[in-house]
């Protein structure tokens, strides 16, 4: 026992002896002892350099010892992470006295740059979550108030720069003093971001866990647009942390502003962190919404010794929206409509879990929740209409890749389209006759899963789907109309296409009651005046392009009955039309059969249609097939060409030649058996047809209706028919339609008798005019 | 100014708009239509007015608009200030457009102005033009904007529907020649020659312009040849009359043709046969014209029964834009005159001849009288001996030009003269005892709305014995479309002197001048005309003329 005390004793002091010697090695040989250490203790790419240092150790009494350290011309400079600190001076008085140091000065002063170069991160995993980092933290405040006291602390770094991946350069600077109960500092950054170019934070630090806040601040920073003032305060106080603040925010730009004054608290306890934010806010306006407050209410669960917890985060916002675009002079006649009270404002709902160890950590292998969240807008539920809009996004993540499943179940029904009309004519918008006596239920409705196009690893477009339904009717109308679109975005959202399907199941509509005669209602101003200059076009500001890809179409033959008194028993169409904002409307409008009836004369449609591919002449295709059935004949007449100028082709059952034909469809008499008058309009008619100065319109009017004269200038390529109204009333048209030109060198008393001027010069060669009541024969 | 209540709900606080019936029922509705038709939202009334009012050059109108009610204010018509025309320098000037600067901004102005450019290129060989027209709003110009493309000449014609017809004989009434510039006038002309010519039921042309040429198509629908007519009717020198007509038109491949009718009236009966036969192995152009008129006539001087068969050598044909047509042959005739100054009864044989001008512009725009001229020359003589007492020859040259003065479109003055000399040779009468024994056709009788308008139809006779010199001119000033209704006034002056002796023209002076209106109807040109002849320097020779107001109206009879 003995012998082992000895060696015990031996090895221990031999241990004392070494300690003690490489002790006075290092303070005798303080160089030496440094590239020791930087050769084999300091990491590698650590290297710190200076210009002098001097070092001393003072025993001020038996038990305090005074440590001074001063250096000049520190740089310390380290590759991972990549930093460099050169430091002026730095001057450190340290006491110590019964295992207890005091700081009597410290003094840092760096005037070069301090440089710090961003770095892909690398950052370990953390262990502890944030309440226990705060815990940790303020016990390490604790334990070193109890060893370390700071009497005077002076640190003033002048230029700190954080060089980012992109070189991009962010300067700060940074005093840090000793006031008597907490740490003063002033850090002030500049050139931040692009939106934010110089920030100060004025604050103390209170380390003396005493009721006052451990942390107090003063926020400010500014930007070309952007304003943030306000404080922020970090208290802890019963296991608790409490952070407050109430900063204003305002940002301007051009005409837009926005200002809010977000008041939020959070309190950091062990289980969790508790956000909550109420704010104001002004300037937020959509097309049709306005938003003025903002409240929202986050509850971060924490998990002992796990950086985020497995539970999820949940988070309430809430967002009324003020409906502004119904002002006083809309609101009386929508609530007049639908006996109701608009609301002032719609409660926008957000509601939704995010689960942030998923989020903000290393991605895991196998599938997990990152997001499931909801958006919903309380509903409104008048005779009027109701509206019902909601939206859920759940997003995942799998290996890294981060899955999207946004979906959109969103209704709006208007229940009185007469409401909607009173609406949009109060707004301006046109709905025209007849249209605007349909009454009936318009729902539109947004529905199903958003898609997403992934391209390389990353989401390219988002597609969803729409669906309106009309189902309007009137005493004789009937709107019966099936619309789906699919709204799909680029990644940017700079880029919106959205494709229309609009399925026509049944359309009736009543046609105007129109005279043919009395010439056809020009429908839009003619478009050679120009009303005002042609402004120089203004350069298009980059914003979300919108392109709209329509397509309509009858579901059913004949689905659209256009009805008029003309038409036996309507006018039956079909058509397929395709519109995109990048290329002209195709498609066709196919008539089906009908028969026209008209001053006692009915002409057969058999078919028609028109191509609305349009021409360079700005008119469209046509082809069709039209008969009249007179006494003996047939007339068959096809029409191809354009609409406003067909060419023209006439066959008969049985046989007749052109002119024969156009003698029976006039006169019901072929041509030997015409007056010299009615031979010279159907020359008239053929010279019209031939240079395709007879419109649709003109070659209705001359199959369908009794013409009793037409007369055709070659010169101007305009004609003027006379057409016999009956009881001796004639009606003139012409080339413009619109032209009412009686003129008339013939007047019809009957089949046979015709009243004629005649200038056929006598055998005097005088011109002398005759009235003459003739008849006339050919054989 | 006063409103006007449109309908119930949309009423015009200044003026008038009017509206076609069909536009009633866009604006307002229709009471008696279905629902949907009834009545019209007020804002597509707006819309529609709007669109109502700038086709009628209220470029400005302002509206007002309740719940219930739509105001309207037309505003000013905005009138064109300038018209500007670009691509056709030298080819087509503005400032001769009428009608259109201070008239109203309106798309009939511009369809007009459209139609006057096209027509004048057409006119200048320029076959294929092509214009755009747009107006500005802001200083109420338009512009137009023409490109004329290549001056063409006519290549090749083709015809179709010429049936059995010799096109070489058909081209008889070609106003145009292969390699001639293209003149979209000639073409008028043509085909109205052949529809005048009463075998063709249509004719009218295509074209189709390719490098510096034009093709023209001419489409014909040929009749039946034989054409029978009948009528009653009216005219300034008869009423009432009735006509039997016929006339076969396709004697052969040729048309050659032949007519006859027969007229009847108080005044006038007769029965005439003419024809034009292309039976000439020589020309497809130069026809024979065996005729036979047999005729009873009343007039104030005379009355007449009188036969003539004869036979013409003719010929048609155009050169320099001018239409020629001649004519001449021998006649054998029988005339008694029944009452009045004149030989009883005789029978002879005279020679007539005929060449006749008229340059295209004047046949093109004949209903219109716009410009041009035409000029003839008659001859008609009988030789004694043969069935005549007499040597007699009468020659009438005649002329007439029409001056639109400053060239515009449509013309602002009209400036018409006429000239015709007509000289009665016969030594053998110039003694006035011997004056009867002249057929009435070798006695000149003036006055009236033909030659000098202040004196009555014929009554410068000399106590029936007639003249055998006249030479006279007349002008006109007329004023075109500054009236309403398409009314033409004019002011006229005619002056004549006449001469008992051949060649010779002795005082007095005749001198008429006074005013008109013309007015060209659908069924022919009206005129009416109040003239106040004068006698300068008269003798004795006139004191038996009237100097007063004279008053015509004519119909169908130009100046």
């Amino acid at each position: 026992m003995k012998r082992l005390l000895k060696w015990f004793l031996i090895v221990v002091g031999a241990l004392a002896g070494a300690i003690l010697g490489v002790a006075i090695w290092i303070f005798t040989n303080p160089l030496s002892a440094w590239h020791f250490a930087e050769r084999h203790i300091l990491p590698e790419d650590l290297k710190i350099t200076w210009e002098s240092m001097d070092f001393g150790l003072a025993k001020t009494d038996w038990r305090h010892w005074q440590l001074n350290w001063n250096a000049e011309k520190l740089k310390i400079e380290k590759q991972a992470p990549h930093l460099v600190v050169p430091l002026e001076h730095i001057v450190l008085t340290l006491s110590m006295a019964s295992l207890r140091f005091t700081i009597d000065d410290l003094q840092v002063q760096a005037a070069q740059p301090v440089r710090f170069f961003a770095s892909p991160e690398t950052e370990p995993k953390a262990e502890h979550n944030y309440y226990e980092q705060l815990k940790t933290a303020l016990r390490f405040f604790k334990r070193g108030q109890k060893v370390i006291e700071i009497k005077k602390l002076d640190v003033n770094v002048t230029d700190f720069q954080y060089i980012a991946l992109d070189k991009s350069t962010a300067h700060a600077s940074l005093k840090i003093s000793k006031s008597p109960d907490a740490l003063e500092f002033i850090s002030h950054l500049t050139h931040v971001a692009d939106a934010v170019s110089e920030m100060q934070l004025h604050g103390h630090l209170h380390l003396g866990l005493t009721d006052l806040p451990l942390f107090t601040a003063n926020l400010n920073m500014k930007g070309p647009h952007l304003s943030v003032q306000g404080p922020l305060s970090f208290k802890y106080s019963g296991e608790v942390g409490h952070f407050t603040s109430q900063i204003g925010i305002h940002y301007s730009k051009g005409a837009q502003t926005y200002a809010a004054n977000p008041k939020l608290r959070a309190d950091l306890e062990a289980s969790a962190l508790k956000i909550s934010v109420e704010s104001p806010i002004s300037g937020i306006a959509g097309p049709i919404v306005k938003i003025n407050q903002l409240a929202a209410a986050i509850h971060i669960p924490l998990e002992a010794g796990e950086e985020w917890s497995e539970q999820p985060t949940t988070l309430k916002i809430s967002v009324p929206i003020a409906l502004f675009f119904i002002d006083g002079n809309l609101r009386q006649p929508i609530e007049k409509s639908c006996h109701c009270r608009i609301p002032e404002e719609l409660l926008a709902k957000i509601d939704g879990k995010v689960w942030l160890k998923t989020l903000l950590e290393k991605a895991s292998p196998s599938k997990r929740p990152v997001m499931d969240a909801g958006f919903s807008v309380a509903g409104v539920e008048n005779k009027l209409f109701s509206v019902a809009l909601g939206a859920h996004l759940q997003v995942d993540s799998e290996s890294g890749k981060w899955n999207y499943a946004p979906t959109l179940d969103s209704l709006l029904t208007i229940h009185s389209y007469q409401g909607l009309r009173q609406y949009l004519d109060a707004k301006n918008i046109l709905i025209p006759a007849p249209l605007d006596i349909l009454e009936g239920v318009i729902v539109l409705r947004a529905y199903g899963p958003i898609g997403i196009a992934y391209a390389q690893g990353k989401q390219t477009e988002f597609t969803t789907a729409l669906a309106l339904k009309m189902d309007l009717k009137s005493n004789g109308q009937n709107v019966a109309i099936r619309t789906a679109a699919t709204l799909k975005t680029n990644s940017e959202f700079k880029r919106v296409d959205i494709d229309v399907l609009a399925r026509i199941d049944q359309l009736l509509l009543d046609l105007p009651p129109f005279d043919p005669l009395r010439g056809i209602p020009k429908a839009k101003r003619d478009s050679r005046i120009l009303l005002t200059k042609p402004a120089p076009t203004p350069a298009k500001k980059p914003g979300i392009q919108v392109f709209v890809n329509l397509r309509a179409e009858t579901t059913q033959r004949n689905a659209i009955q256009l009805k008029s008194k003309l038409a036996d028993p309507f006018v039956p169409l079909n058509l397929l039309i395709k519109q995109s904002d990048e290329s002209k409307p195709t498609g066709v409008l196919d008539f089906g059969a009908f028969s026209v009836t008209y001053l006692r004369r009915k002409l057969y449609v058999d078919s028609l249609k028109i191509d609305l591919a349009e021409t360079s002449n700005h008119d469209y295709p046509v082809d069709g097939e039209f008969h009249v059935q007179q006494t003996d004949y047939k007339v068959i007449v096809h029409v191809g060409g354009t609409s406003s100028a067909p060419q023209i082709k006439l066959s008969s059952e049985p046989y007749l030649e052109r002119a024969d034909i156009i003698s029976v469809l006039l006169y019901d008499r072929t041509n030997d058996q015409l007056a010299g008058g009615d031979a010279e309009t159907v020359g008239n008619v053929q010279a019209a047809m031939a240079d395709r100065a007879l419109g649709l319109f003109g070659l209705w009017a001359f199959a369908a209706t009794p013409i009793r004269s037409f007369s055709y200038n070659t010169v101007t390529k305009t004609y003027t028919a006379t057409i016999a109204l009956g009881d001796g009333l004639t009606a003139g048209i012409g080339t413009n339609w619109e032209q009412s030109a009686q003129v008339e060198v013939r007047k019809r008393v009957s089949k046979q008798w015709v009243l004629t001027a005649s200038w056929a010069p006598t055998d005097e060669q005088t011109e002398v005019g005759k009235v003459v009541l003739q008849w006339e024969r050919r054989f | 100014m006063s409103e006007q209540i449109l309908c119930d709900h949309v009423i015009v606080q200044d003026g008038r708009i009017p509206l076609t019936k069909n536009e009633e029922v866009l604006v307002c509705g229709r009471n008696e239509a279905v629902e949907g038709w009834r009545g019209i939202p007020l804002p597509q009334a707006q819309f529609q007015l709007n669109v109502i009012l700038q086709n009628q050059g209220y470029l400005h109108a302002r509206f007002e608009r309740t719940t219930t009610q739509l105001r309207v204010w037309k505003g000013p018509v905005t009138n064109t200030s300038e018209l500007k025309i670009s691509g056709a320098e030298g080819l087509v000037n503005a400032g001769k457009k009428r009608k259109i600067v201070g008239y109203p901004l309106e798309p009939k102005k511009l369809d007009e102005v459209n139609e006057w450019i096209d027509m004048s290129l057409r006119r200048q060989g320029y076959a294929c033009p092509a214009i755009k027209l747009s107006a500005q709003a802001w200083d109420a110009t338009i512009l137009a904007a023409a490109e004329p493309g290549e001056r063409r000449r006519i290549s090749k014609v083709e015809t179709t529907g010429l049936e059995s017809l010799d096109y070489e004989s058909i081209r008889r009434y070609e106003a145009f020649q292969g390699g001639d510039f293209y003149d979209v006038i000639d073409t008028q002309i043509t085909a109205a020659r052949l529809l005048n010519q009463g075998l063709f039921q249509s004719a009218y042309f295509t074209t189709q312009c390719y490098d510096d040429k034009v093709d023209l198509h001419l489409f014909t629908g040929v009749g039946k040849g034989r054409l029978v007519r009948f009528g009653l009717g009216a005219s300034t020198e008869e009423l009432p009359f009735a006509d039997l007509w016929f006339k076969n038109t396709h004697l052969d491949d040729k048309a050659s043709s032949y007519t006859a009718s027969l007229h009847g009236s108080p005044i006038k009966q007769k029965l005439n046969i003419s024809s034009e036969l292309y039976w000439l192995p020589i020309s497809k152009r130069t026809f024979l014209g065996p005729r036979f008129k047999m005729e009873r006539r009343k007039e104030p001087a005379y009355e007449l029964f009188k036969t003539v068969l004869g036979i013409d050598l003719g010929r048609e044909w155009d050169w320099q834009k001018v239409r020629w047509q001649g004519r001449v042959g021998p006649s054998s005739n029988y005339e008694k005159t029944l009452t009045g100054i004149g030989p009883k009864e005789f029978k002879t044989v005279s020679w007539e001849g005929s060449l006749n001008l008229m340059n295209h512009i004047y046949e093109a725009f004949s209903r219109e009288q716009y410009e041009g001229w035409n000029a003839g020359f008659q001859y008609r003589g009988q030789r004694q001996g043969i069935g005549s007492s007499v040597n007699v020859d009468r020659y009438d040259v005649t002329f007439k030009h029409l001056w639109n003065l400053g060239a515009y479109s449509p013309p602002l003055f009209v400036f018409a003269s006429r000239f015709e000399a007509i000289a009665i040779d016969s030594k053998q009468t110039s003694n006035l005892q011997e004056r009867d024994t002249l057929p009435i056709d070798y006695r000149i009788f003036f006055g009236g709305d033909e030659n000098i308008r202040g004196f009555a139809r014929e009554s410068l006779n000399k106590h029936g014995l007639g003249y055998l010199t006249a030479a006279h001119a007349g002008f006109e000033l007329r004023l075109i479309e500054e009236l309403p209704y398409h009314l033409q006034p004019f002011l006229l002056a005619d002056v004549a002197r006449l001469g008992t002796d051949r060649y010779t023209l002795d005082p007095p002076l005749f001198v008429t001048s006074g005013l008109g209106i013309r007015w060209a109807s659908p069924f022919g040109t009206l005129r009416g005309s109040a003239a106040h002849g004068q006698i300068w320097h008269g003798d004795q020779s006139s004191k038996d003329y009237g100097q007063h107001w004279v008053y015509f109206i004519s119909f169908g009879q130009e100046f």
